[in-house]
């Protein structure tokens, strides 16, 4: 092994060389600009996802391989590293307000959030189990403290300390399970594992491996039965936190599946297929059937977001093309239209209200007919009616199971999403059928108006023309 | 691309009326009728480059592509499209304008505005489709807002139970039209008007299995269209919703009811033609149900005291005329009539609604009389729209329901049925469109002095629009005048029945060409006057109705009868002079009964009592379907609703449902402790049950 380090690799690492820059010149910004006045950590911090983002067009359809096939620039993992962008800006478009009315505006807000950026575009260029790990800790340790964000909130600090305990044992099963793989194959390396194991020769320690690493990543997309954290650590977050929690790492996470499971573990997908299976039945259950029951809209959301991870997974069990498109693309979708609904609670959240219950929006067509309808899309396309893209989403995933013969699979989704669609449309009746309680005044700053608008815009644009982004999700897949 | 506008203008309106309701404060015209006039003018941009051998056909976008199956939506303008455009856009121009000075001071004026600017965009979408689906979405929304708009006065009874009656009647008919358009993919596997009548050629004598017997995939696809066009023009069996659709607000029944809506029937069967003309039965029951509704109506018609329900069953019997012309093939004379009843229905229902607005919403002709001295304008328009309605020369009514008895004395044995029916019709028709006339502007003066005190002429808003349609009622049928002069609605629509239109798709495939399946049906009599296209401009054979006409052709070949005296003009010109008599003295009759009080009618109502209560309630239809389909359905519903719904379903299956989802979200919400340790622990049994389950089995 050659110790220096080749052009190639440092051009393949340059977006997130460029964001982990970023995150350590907020640090010191931030000891530059006095209490209360950290607005423009805002646009630096965009300003870096913007100069990434830029590098990462530039390498949009390249392959390279780089620091000895740990790491590797490809359109799939660009996809990802795009969509993470997006999800970035959107979040640090929407939180400012929130931040500030809790006294948390502080610059290692957005030096976490950079953070977490590396590490999730870490993972999705991940092509080592060494590389996978690093990104995924970088991700998870940096949330564990954002979930405590708000110090002097016991629901806040209990919320990041429950997410640490419970994370660091999901890390540790997943590393039992990578050095299980790594005794049975020797090899650290995706694409050599998967030589190894080559046609599913049965090796029970690789399946125990298999199993263990399964379990440690269904924990961070917060599947059942591994998702307990999920809620709690949720409700207990500043919201734009949550919201941010919600969508990206979960991304990653998939990102990271699709690639461990069908380049290493390709030969093993009849095990693999099997519990996932279970896992995706069981996920889309559990966040149907708990979220049906909670009263606190932050909660809820929070098991519809674990319900939406059921309904990704069920594309990974599909695991083929389409499917791969398929999870892809709901990703995609569903972090944009669960961004707008948590911006709506953002909004919510005002002096003297804290806008995380279900009553806070009664009539709220009545005294903020906006904010109702934008919610009233963004919950429309989260159960997935047309003309929302959340419908375009639900459909591929269908689709994609349909054409590969898992009928029941498809079947229990779509009756599961009808469960689902009760409780988004409580959400809407709350708001246009019942009176309203309070006179809170809500201001939208121009910031959370932006993020607001776009979502909208997307979720009803790719409603209508799903084309565009079906395209540059496919080219995307081809890179496997 | 600039067509795209065309319909994009009113969609717009109606979302930001519609959006912004709340700050429109009764102005919601500012936006529409500017918007729907600038649709009117590129519409006429459209026609002039239509005419000028310009069609158009591509698609806009393609939705979510499903195997085979490309949603797309796409816009083509022939001929056909291009003369309904300019209808659509003008009569809806001034509909809104007329609308203005109408809906005045009504409580759901914007609301009123969003829904007919909807409604236009979604009728100028169903034009402008160049495929079955987007027909079928057009076709929907059209729908749509005709129920929306006849329960605009919702809290009005029977406008409630006249938008329900459309609605049921029309999802009747449109049933029929999905399954045809099902059986179109499934018999060609594409939407696209032109893939479709290109290779339906193909499929002449393919058979279905229909509950055991052997039938022609054709004729039955044909036949389920038209039940899609029964329901939406009102034909005999789906006809009653439209009388009752006359609650809804005036210029709903000019724009929806009588000009556009309803002739989207008419419109869609010459559309597809290329279907139509490959089947002898299904053209027959087109041209047989046509014939039967014009009679139907207008026996109605003849007894009806609402100024409107007249008007609404005359309405429903010209779209007959309309519907037959198409089942002898001749489908330009078809759509002629269509165009220019568009403009005089309109002009006669603006008219009505002028003298209701006039009369303290008066609509019982009976309580009228003696009016013409309040409102000149609206006497002499509603005259040209009565003599226009009645055929009479040289109004438009005249040129095109001359056209069509000319063609069915043409088509035949059965043609000459047909004929006799028209003919009867047209007597009919005189009669008792100016039997209203009459009794309205004429006769006793049965109004009560509160009415008289308040009658007025309508504002100009109203007027204007009047006056407009009414030289429109007098000039539009010269366009298809047979005797001097070139032809010019056979010169501009004949080509659509018998050449390609090309297709440009986003995609893929070259010129579709769409075959000239009349042309083949004829092509072993040796001479084929339609092989070319149709000559534009003034080529002197061009002046002949008959050489001009390949749809007659077309009847022929369906009628499947003789096909002679076709260039015989001292023919066609007595023919005409005789419809031109019998209207004449239709309304000569309603002259004698009705200019001055008297007692013939009466006497001889009471003579034929059967038939006139007969006539007068419509012929007990609505009662029959009352019995036969609305009461067992409400019983088997309440029955449904007894048993079913509230114990079955509510009872056991959703209280079941909810209860065991909520004891099961309860009993997870158990596991759901807030303890760490507890967490941990379902992980760990989470994982020993993967690896037991997968050890073991």
């Amino acid at each position: 092994m050659n110790m220096t380090i080749p052009m190639d690799n440092v051009i393949a690492l340059l977006p997130e060389m460029i964001i982990a820059a970023f995150a350590c010149l907020v640090l010191m910004f931030d000891l530059m600009l006095p209490q209360g006045r950290k607005n423009p950590l805002a646009w630096f911090s965009l300003a870096g996802v913007a100069l990434a983002a830029f590098a990462t067009f530039r390498l949009t359809h390249q392959h390279i391989s780089a620091f000895a096939d740990t790491f590797q620039v490809d359109p799939f993992s660009n996809f990802f590293k795009l969509l993470f962008y997006l999800i970035v800006a959107l979040v640090i478009l929407m939180s400012r307000a929130y931040l500030q009315q809790d006294r948390i505006h502080i610059g290692e807000y957005y030096h976490f959030i950079l953070l977490v950026l590396t590490g999730m575009m870490i993972m999705v260029s991940a092509t080592d189990l060494m590389t996978v790990y690093m990104g995924l800790e970088l991700v998870s340790v940096t949330l564990y403290i954002m979930a405590a964000m708000k110090r002097y909130e016991s629901r806040s600090t209990e919320a990041g300390l429950k997410y640490f305990v419970l994370g660091s044992f999901s890390s540790a099963v997943l590393l039992y399970g990578m050095s299980l793989i790594y005794g049975v194959t020797g090899t650290t390396n995706l694409a050599a594992i998967g030589a190894f194991l080559g046609d599913g020769v049965p090796n029970s320690a690789a399946t125990v491996g298999l199993i263990m690493m399964v379990v440690g990543l269904a924990f961070k997309v917060a599947a059942a039965p591994f998702h307990m954290w999920a809620p709690d650590v949720y409700e207990g977050s500043p919201t734009p936190i949550t919201a941010f929690m919600s969508v990206a790492p979960k991304a990653a996470a998939f990102a990271v599946i699709l690639r461990v499971m069908l380049e290493a573990f390709g030969g093993m997908k009849s095990d693999w297929e099997a519990i996932f299976t279970v896992i995706a039945v069981l996920t889309m259950a559990v966040g149907a059937v708990l979220a049906l029951v909670q009263t606190s809209l932050k909660r809820m959301l929070a098991y519809s977001s674990i319900g939406h991870a059921g309904y990704a997974l069920i594309g990974v069990v599909v695991g083929d093309a389409l499917g791969t498109f398929s999870v892809m693309y709901y990703l995609v979708i569903y972090a944009v239209m669960n961004l707008g609904a948590f911006a709506i609670i953002i909004m919510l959240r005002n002096q003297g209200l804290m806008g995380e219950e279900l009553d806070d929006l009664k009539g709220l067509s009545r005294t903020h007919p906006w904010a109702a309808l934008f919610m009233l899309v963004f919950m429309f396309s989260l159960a997935g009616i047309p003309p929302t893209a959340g419908f375009i989403a639900k459909f591929y995933i269908f689709m994609a199971a349909i054409n590969a013969g898992y009928i029941l699979l498809a079947i229990a989704g779509a009756l599961l999403a009808a469960v689902s669609a009760y409780y988004y449309i409580r959400v809407i009746v709350v708001m246009y059928m019942q009176e309203p309680e309070t006179d809170h005044v809500l201001t939208a700053p121009a910031g959370l108006r932006l993020a607001l608008v776009f979502s909208l815009l997307f979720v009803i644009g790719l409603g209508v023309f799903p084309d565009p982004l079906a395209d540059f999700a496919q080219q995307a897949i081809l890179s496997f | 691309m600039l067509y795209v506008l065309i319909p994009l203008l009113p969609l717009f309106s109606f979302i930001m009326v519609g959006l912004f309701q709340k700050w429109m404060r009764n102005q919601a015209h500012l936006i529409c009728v500017p918007m729907v006039f600038a649709s009117f003018g590129l519409s006429v941009y459209a026609f002039m480059q239509v005419a000028g051998g310009n069609p158009v056909n591509f698609d806009l976008y393609e939705w979510i592509p499903v195997g085979d199956f490309r949603p797309t939506f796409g816009i083509m303008i022939d001929q056909l499209t291009a003369s309904m455009l300019l209808l659509v856009t003008l009569v809806s121009s001034l509909v809104h304008l007329y609308t203005v000075g109408y809906m005045h001071g009504d409580g759901g004026y914007d609301r009123f505005f969003a829904y007919i600017s909807l409604f236009t965009f979604s009728m100028l979408a169903l034009v402008m489709s160049n495929n079955f689906l987007q027909l079928f979405f057009g076709w929907e929304m059209v729908g749509l807002c005709s129920y929306l708009l006849i329960v605009h006065w919702y809290e009005r009874k029977a406008s409630t139970n006249a938008s329900f009656k459309a609605f049921i009647q029309n999802r009747v008919g449109d049933l029929g039209f999905a399954l045809g358009i099902f059986l179109v993919w499934d018999t060609v596997g594409s939407l696209d008007y032109g893939t479709v009548f290109a290779a339906i050629g193909d499929h002449r004598n393919d058979t279905m299995n229909l509950l055991g017997t052997q039938v022609n995939v054709v004729t039955m696809i044909a036949l389920l269209l038209f039940v899609g066009a029964v329901g939406k023009s009102a034909q005999f069996l789906l006809h009653s919703w439209l009388p009752d659709a006359m609650e809804g607000p005036t210029p709903i029944s000019a724009l929806i009811h009588a000009a556009t809506m309803v002739t989207a029937g008419i419109f869609m069967v010459s559309r597809c033609h290329p279907i139509f003309n490959l089947s002898e039965t299904a053209m027959m029951v087109v041209a047989l149900t046509g014939a039967f509704t014009a009679l139907f109506g207008a026996t109605i018609a003849l007894t009806q005291n609402d100024i409107k329900k007249v008007v609404a069953y005359s309405t429903m019997s010209q779209l007959g005329y309309m519907v037959m012309a198409c089942g002898i093939g001749a489908y330009v004379a078809g759509m002629f009539h269509l165009l220019t009843h568009g403009v005089f229905k309109a002009l006669l229902f603006l008219a009505a609604g002028s003298v209701i607005h006039a009369l303290s919403a008066e609509q019982d002709i009976r309580k009228m009389g003696q009016a013409k001295k309040y409102m000149p304008t609206t006497y002499w328009t509603m005259l040209w729209g009565s003599l226009a309605l009645a055929g009479i020369f040289p109004f438009a009514g005249f040129f095109s329901k001359d056209e069509i008895l000319w063609e069915a004395w043409n088509a035949g044995v059965m043609g000459k049925g047909l004929w006799l029916i028209g003919v009867i019709v047209a007597f009919m028709t005189a009669f008792y469109t100016f039997r209203v006339f009459f009794m309205v502007f004429y006769g006793k003066d049965n109004m009560t002095d509160e009415m008289r005190s308040h009658a007025h002429e309508s504002p100009r808003v109203i007027t204007i629009p009047l006056v407009v349609l009414a030289v429109g009622a007098l000039f539009v049928g010269w366009l298809g005048n047979p005797m001097f002069g070139p032809n010019l609605s056979h010169n501009f629509l004949g080509p659509v029945f018998n050449t390609p239109v090309s297709h440009v798709p986003v995609t893929e495939h070259a010129q579709l060409q769409m075959p000239n399946l009349v042309g083949e049906a004829f092509a072993e009599e040796g001479h084929d006057p339609h092989a070319a296209p149709a000559p534009h401009g003034e080529d002197p054979q061009a002046a002949d109705p008959h050489a001009m006409a390949p749809a007659a052709h077309g009847a022929a070949a369906a009628g499947g009868a003789e096909h002679g005296g076709g260039h015989n003009k001292t023919m066609e010109f007595l023919l005409m002079a005789f419809s031109l008599a019998v209207a004449g003295s239709g309304i000569f009759m309603a002259y004698a009964w009705y200019y001055r009080p008297n007692e013939a009618p009466a006497k001889l109502a009471a003579s034929y009592n059967g038939l006139y209560q007969g006539s007068l309630n419509k012929w007990y239809w609505d009662e029959l379907y009352d019995a036969v389909f609305v009461r067992p359905t409400v019983k088997f519903a309440h029955g449904l609703w007894r048993v079913a719904d509230e114990i079955v379903i509510d009872k056991v299956l959703v209280d079941g449902v909810a209860i065991t989802t909520r004891i099961g979200g309860e009993i997870l919400k158990f596991f759901q402790t807030g303890r760490v340790q507890h967490y941990a622990m379902v992980m760990s049994l989470g994982i020993f049950v993967i690896l037991g389950g997968f050890f073991l089995f």
